[in-house]
């Protein structure tokens, strides 16, 4: 059974969400939210932190969002004006305040700044599952959010590879029984996934061809430190409309 | 047309320099995937894209003049830094790569959407850049690796 949702506000209006980790394109469907508008938390003293789509939140219910202007002059990442309070293994993180000054920050970045670099975070989680937190996952902080890290293992279950689309790198972990399909669809934007046959993963280790969409990424040959390039079968070029 | 600058250049160089930046720290990873950074000074970025296709590679330029306001232009270069168009050995021409110069200039064109001269071009004024810019596959970045793409798809030609 699914842990039982808890209330967010958007806009002033009681949402119903799972606790836990929630994207930010997840959010942002609760809101109804249009290419004209994003979405903010509500972070008092402090400027507005805007929920990309990728963008991981821990909620625990009673968070505030606010919607405004997709081209408010908003900065994607902003710099607090006071450190987060936030625990990682057991201790506040307050010490490395002077290198964490923004309220965003990505899984490997987090490591870095921790300087634990062969570890995976987790998110350690009140009253629902921890959850393991991606490399490229950006989370959005909060001064309640608690993390640990665990030695990692370097078993044959997964494949720690680079994946580069819409022209970002970004170090990833993937399951080595996942489908090229079902990592390219992984990888895409919530927008994107709906058309994940019109775009192609190389893996540029191997060579220049696609990889089969219906082979698992073990059998296509991809392997752990690999660069997966995926784009566009088609730019769309060469044609007016 | 009025080539002025819109955007203050300082403005404009932050903001390309923004959007290019992972190329800038991590050129390793770009280039293992066919795009060598060969260099940047702002308003140009040369980027040497694999022409796997036709076993070679190619040099792109990519102008951030009033980025993000208006899209990227971007054309090849030879190595000395010439803009190359019709007439030059080499070059890719069809399936959106244009070799006839465009806006009295001598020199390639990209008809893809995200790049300065495809919205520029009286066939598309009905897709405008504002609308695409704030979709992530039209970065500076995400053009760069598709047109890596497209540049070796079948049908493109090398004159």
């Amino acid at each position: 059974m699914p842990a039982q949702n808890v209330v967010i506000h958007i806009d002033r209006q009681a949402r119903q969400t799972p606790p836990g980790a929630n994207l930010g394109s997840h959010l942002a469907s609760l809101a109804s939210l249009t290419n004209a508008d994003q979405l903010l938390l509500e972070v008092e003293g402090e400027i507005d932190v805007p929920i990309g789509a990728d963008d991981v939140i821990f909620i625990r219910g009673g968070e505030r969002f606010s919607i405004g202007p997709a081209e408010a002059e908003v900065p994607d990442n902003p710099v607090r004006r006071v450190p987060l309070h936030f625990k990682l293994n057991d201790k506040p993180f307050e010490h490395h305040a002077d290198k964490l000054q923004h309220a965003k920050i990505t899984a490997a970045e987090l490591k870095h700044v921790a300087g634990e670099e062969d570890v995976d975070l987790w998110a350690d989680l009140d009253d629902v599952a921890d959850v393991l937190v991606a490399d490229g996952s950006r989370i959005v902080l909060q001064n309640e959010d608690k993390f640990f890290t665990v030695k990692r293992e370097h078993d044959d279950r997964f494949y720690d590879v680079t994946v580069l689309l819409d022209g970002e790198d970004h170090v990833t972990r993937f399951a080595v029984e996942l489908t090229v399909q079902d990592a390219i669809k992984n990888s895409l934007a919530p927008k994107d996934k709906p058309q994940v046959t019109d775009f192609s993963m190389v893996d540029r280790n191997l060579g220049t061809e696609p990889l089969p969409m219906n082979s698992t990424l073990q059998a296509a040959g991809v392997r752990d430190g690999h660069l997966l390039s995926i784009t566009r079968n088609n730019g769309g070029g060469g044609a007016l409309k | 047309m009025n080539n002025a600058p819109i955007v203050h250049p300082a403005l404009a160089q932050a903001s390309f320099e923004r959007a290019i930046q992972p190329l800038l720290s991590r050129p390793q990873n770009y280039a293992a995937a066919g795009l060598k950074l060969v260099a940047y000074q702002f308003p140009f970025l040369d980027v040497e894209l694999d022409w796997y296709r036709h076993g070679t590679t190619i040099i792109l330029r990519v102008d951030g003049t009033d980025y993000p306001y208006r899209p990227v232009s971007g054309w090849w270069i030879a190595p000395d830094g010439r803009p190359l168009s019709s007439g030059d050995p080499g070059i890719p021409s069809d399936m959106g790569f244009h070799t006839a110069g465009i806006e009295s200039e001598p020199r390639c064109w990209f008809c893809f959407p995200g790049w300065k001269e495809y919205h520029n071009h009286s066939g598309h004024q009905d897709r405008s850049w504002a609308f695409l810019r704030p979709d992530k596959r039209y970065t500076v970045l995400g053009l760069i690796q598709q047109l890596a793409t497209d540049l070796n798809s079948v049908g493109v030609h090398r004159s």
